[in-house]
């Protein structure tokens, strides 16, 4: 779908420039939602690690939880008053942190 | 963003608190929140465009800012059913951030049949390539970006990391366009 909306776009207007959806940090693996980090895993295995053709930008949703943007990742991942009390692993609960941005630009 | 819902107060009607009850309902309310945010609109572009971005010292007055405020979709009624595509309300919305300078972030996070959400795909791929291709069309060359999702952007290469790290306070400026600054306002 991601490849067919980029020509779509790009047919029509070759100086757009196309962004992927932001995903939604998430600790929840189930039928509903996947880590955001699989999935742009995923994204990029479908692609056979080459985005060209497919999108200009990645989008990333960087939103984070209950601290300031500058907080450590992992200071928030080790305090339950700073990731929702999730049960995840520790390393999966980098996703409170807004800097987990950083996370995905690795 | 505080200085556009100081605005709001101040020439728009009131806004619903939820405001997902914009895209799921036909009622006169709904109409009302519609007109209200054009308003705002109408009030908080020529304030951007002559200030920037209150948190964002580093944009000098007149600096270039893009703005990034459609979701382009076509709604719901209150019975679930896609409402036609009206795209008189983005005509407006194009025109107005096209005269004051700025560039468009567009999000598409809906297809003509249906919304769609985690667990939730579109039914047919294809009918959401169709709307894209059309929405290109209408607006060729008067948006800067279009996405389909729901919140900030970022560039994700190693020659953006420090506007990355220097531009998530307060999340108000995105640097998705080179040379300009991108703010997120809300619909």
């Amino acid at each position: 779908m991601l490849r067919s909306a980029y020509n779509a776009i790009k047919t029509n207007d070759p100086s757009a420039t196309v962004v992927t959806a932001g995903m939604a940090p998430t600790t929840q693996d189930d039928a509903i939602a996947m880590p955001d980090l699989k999935f742009y895993q995923g994204m990029y295995d479908a692609m056979n690690k080459n985005s060209d053709g497919y999108f200009d930008m990645l989008g990333v949703h960087g939103a984070g939880y209950a601290v300031a943007p500058e907080t450590d990742p992992q200071v928030v991942a080790t305090d339950p008053k700073l990731n929702n009390n999730d049960p995840s692993s520790t390393e999966l609960k980098r996703v409170y942190a807004f800097r987990h941005i950083e996370d995905v630009r690795m | 963003m505080r200085r556009l819902h100081r605005l709001q107060s101040k020439t728009a009607q009131p806004l619903p608190r939820n405001r997902n009850k914009a895209s799921t309902d036909s009622s006169p309310s709904s109409h009302r929140w519609e007109h209200g945010v054009a308003r705002l609109r109408d009030a908080g572009l020529p304030v951007v465009a002559r200030r920037g971005c209150r948190s964002r010292p580093a944009i000098a007055p007149g600096c270039p800012v893009s703005i990034g405020l459609s979701s382009i979709s076509p709604g719901r009624t209150s019975k679930g059913r896609a409402k036609p595509v009206r795209l008189e309300p983005h005509d407006r919305i194009v025109d107005q951030v096209g005269k004051y300078g700025f560039k468009l972030l567009v999000r598409v996070s809906q297809d003509p049949d249906k919304p769609f959400w985690a667990g939730n795909p579109p039914e047919n791929s294809q009918h959401f390539t169709d709307f894209l291709a059309a929405l290109a069309k209408r607006y060729k060359g008067r948006i800067g970006a279009t996405r389909s999702g729901t919140s900030p952007i970022w560039r994700a290469n190693g020659a953006t990391s420090s506007l990355i790290r220097r531009d998530t306070r307060r999340c108000c400026a995105v640097p998705t366009m080179p040379s300009r600054q991108t703010i997120l306002a809300r619909q």
